[in-house]
């Protein structure tokens, strides 16, 4: 099982030595870890694109055109957004990918999707979600019992979607749902967060917080289809912070601390320094290791996890207890949001009984065929 | 190598196994599927394109059952590109007529290195003929109709322009799809055209396709100017009539049929300004295949 994305990212000469082959793989595993946009921009800055064959070099380019894209999409997006909330005249940070690009970081034009995350004070959500709807957003059409899991228990509402644009909107009122078993104090993020520029109630968490978040999202409730893209985020932010501020280091793992979020750093040093090669001063990494009180055995078994986890999402990546793995994250990552007696019953109603309700409803729609059916129908008979 | 020069059922060990990988204009296609159909069709059709000996291919692609009960309850079959599955399954009967499909979508979807039209465009005396897609227009009946008859194919249904000074056509021979009341038609023009098997109950109606002519695979390396933009329109009865179309409107209906016009920006609208400004720009109503053919060969005298 050879995983050629971190290879390169973690050594940038070594496509030097590579074959038509090795391209070929690379190329595959990097767009199924979302990653082509990012290697065209790596290869650029690692002064090594001469060395990519013709016949690869469309498939980067071509992604990073299209990442590009996407940034504009979110700008204009964000810009929607805050005109929306403007009238609750409160504060809303913008979270994520969409931050990236809003804070023009170095890592805003990899993206190929163009969602939105944004978090609110938990008081202002529904006023948020009726201006949003007022707006053009329409609520995602779940069923109630989905739509119970994300109010009751969930820090997110369910997403939104706007009725013209098509454009995906996650409205947050915390970081982690309030039934998990970490509990970062949201106010303190909205105390620390960075003002936009110009755009008076926008914000962009702090940079200690944003890799905090960002660390939370991959090693607490992430479901790993992105592992990797998410890994590379965290690097990318891990790069940058530190050259702007050299006491960022200390502020970080004092931060995690603060908030309760020790654990998802630890393993974000962990895994960047060893997948990614980023450069962790060594003291800060054993200081953030004591931190998360990680026993030797979890942290073994989370090892093993996270090995496959953060591979990227492709077949040659896949070795043979791939689906245990990541179904034993999946359910990681749901224990974490949510205490046993709700966890088990969610996982039930999830397994079965919403796969029996799309199972009838199926039986249903074709008990009452569409016009193009009709139409094909007709065509046929023709 | 041509596909067609392999041994006798190399091709089809290949495509079930490591895959079949030949050349589709500039592209590098791999095809993989355990079902006879995909290798039977794929030497049919891709006879006179070239293996590609390299280990790099652009698509990876594989046509297989799902991984459920559809496995073998009215089988169904999956497009996968390299692992993502980007559409519902389809009835196994359709699996051709799913890879084509298929095939063209991953072209239309990553191709940011050229600007992509839903439009047909074939070439005569190096001038090449853009015609874009609309409902009813009847373009795969003509673009067939126009290729049986000299016409090079570069492409029935996907216009790559290449994004430079004189923005040129990209030829990716492959079978034109023909539905409907059109197969008819074809059989009937043109009697020695290669049909593949007839496909019923599909989204899109009835469906075959026909194969691309041998010259239209071996000059892929040649790249067309285009010349005309061609609106045509089928319309029962009708005579022939070729009249001059505003290029202002022309531009905006290209626009609207390109796939990736809002991602190449200012980059995608210089490239069409340049086209449509070079290009003679004309509205065809027909009915007759046969006047057609004329009044084309007449436009690139």
């Amino acid at each position: 099982m050879r995983n050629c994305v971190t290879e390169v990212l973690s050594s940038p000469q070594v496509v030097k030595g590579y074959t038509l082959s090795d391209w070929d793989l690379l190329i595959r595993q990097a767009r199924s870890a979302h990653l082509l946009a990012y290697l065209h921009q790596f290869f650029l800055l690692h002064a090594l694109d001469s060395d990519i064959p013709e016949i690869a070099r469309w498939h980067l380019s071509s992604a990073h055109k299209h990442g590009c894209r996407q940034s504009q999409i979110v700008l204009n997006e964000i810009n929607h957004v805050y005109n929306a909330l403007w009238p609750l005249k409160t504060p809303i940070i913008v979270l994520k990918g969409a931050a990236y690009i809003l804070a023009d970081l170095p890592l805003k034009n990899i993206r190929l999707f163009s969602d939105i995350d944004i978090m609110v004070h938990k008081s202002q959500i529904t006023l948020a979600e009726d201006a949003l709807q007022h707006a053009g957003w329409q609520g995602s059409k779940m069923d109630p019992y989905d739509q119970k899991y994300y109010r009751k228990w969930m820090h997110e509402i369910p997403p939104m979607k706007h009725s013209k644009r098509k454009t995906v909107l996650d409205v947050h009122h915390a970081i982690i749902p309030e039934t998990a078993r970490l509990h970062p104090d949201t106010d303190k993020l909205f105390k620390a967060a960075v003002a936009v520029e110009g755009h008076p109630n926008l914000y962009t968490l702090c940079p200690e917080d944003m890799v905090l978040h960002s660390a939370t999202h991959l090693f607490h409730d992430g479901e790993f289809e992105h592992g990797l893209r998410d890994l590379v985020d965290l690097d990318s932010l891990l790069r940058y912070f530190p050259e702007q501020n050299p006491k960022f280091w200390e502020r970080l793992v004092g931060r995690a601390r603060k908030i309760d979020l020790s654990r998802p750093l630890y393993y974000a040093l962990l895994y960047c320094r060893s997948n990614l090669q980023t450069s962790i001063p060594d003291d800060i990494f054993e200081q953030a290791r004591k931190q998360a009180a990680l026993s030797g055995l979890m942290r073994h078994f989370m090892h093993r996890l996270l090995s496959q986890g953060l591979m990227p999402n492709h077949a040659s990546c896949q070795g043979k207890l791939n689906g245990l793995i990541m179904w034993l994250l999946y359910v990681r990552s749901h224990y974490l949001r949510m205490p046993f007696h709700l966890l088990l019953p969610h996982l039930f109603h999830k397994a079965v009984i919403t796969p029996y309700i799309e199972y009838k409803k199926e039986k249903e729609k074709a008990k009452n065929p569409t016009i193009q059916q009709l139409l094909a129908q007709r065509n046929i008979q023709k | 190598m041509k596909l067609a020069e392999l041994a006798n059922g190399d091709a089809q060990q290949l495509v079930e196994s490591s895959g079949l990988p030949f050349f589709l204009g500039p592209y590098i296609v791999n095809i993989k599927s355990k079902l006879p159909t995909i290798a039977d069709n794929l030497s049919l059709f891709y006879a006179n394109h070239k293996i590609a000996e390299s280990d790099f291919a652009d698509f990876h692609i594989t046509i297989a059952p799902p991984a459920n009960i559809r496995r073998w309850f009215k089988p169904q079959i999956q497009f996968s590109f390299d692992g993502a599955i980007p559409f519902k399954p389809l009835p196994k009967a359709q699996a051709y007529a799913t890879l084509e499909w298929g095939l063209n979508w991953c072209i239309s979807s990553n191709s940011h290195q050229y600007l992509v039209i839903h439009a047909a465009v074939i070439e005569k005396n190096g001038k090449a003929v853009i015609m874009p897609a609309q409902p009813g227009a009847g373009k795969s009946t003509l673009t067939a109709g126009l290729v049986s008859q000299g016409w090079r194919l570069l492409s029935d249904e996907l216009t790559l322009l290449t994004l430079d000074e004189i923005p040129l056509a990209t030829p990716i021979p492959k079978p034109i799809n023909l539905k409907n009341a059109s197969i008819q038609v074809i059989k009937e023009f043109a009697p020695d055209a290669i049909l593949g098997s007839i496909v019923r109950d599909t989204t899109k109606g009835t469906v075959t396709h026909m194969k691309a002519p041998k010259q239209s695979v071996e000059l892929s390396g040649e790249y067309p100017q285009p010349r005309f933009i061609v609106f045509p329109k089928y319309k029962a009865g009708s005579s022939s009539l070729m009249t001059e179309r505003a290029k202002s409107r022309s531009f905006l209906e290209i626009a609207k049929q390109s796939f990736n016009f809002h991602i190449l920006g200012e980059e995608g609208f210089n490239v069409l300004d340049r086209v449509v400004t070079d290009c003679n720009c004309l509205s065809y109503t027909y009915s007759q295949l046969s006047e057609a053919v004329s009044v084309f060969n007449e436009l690139v005298e």
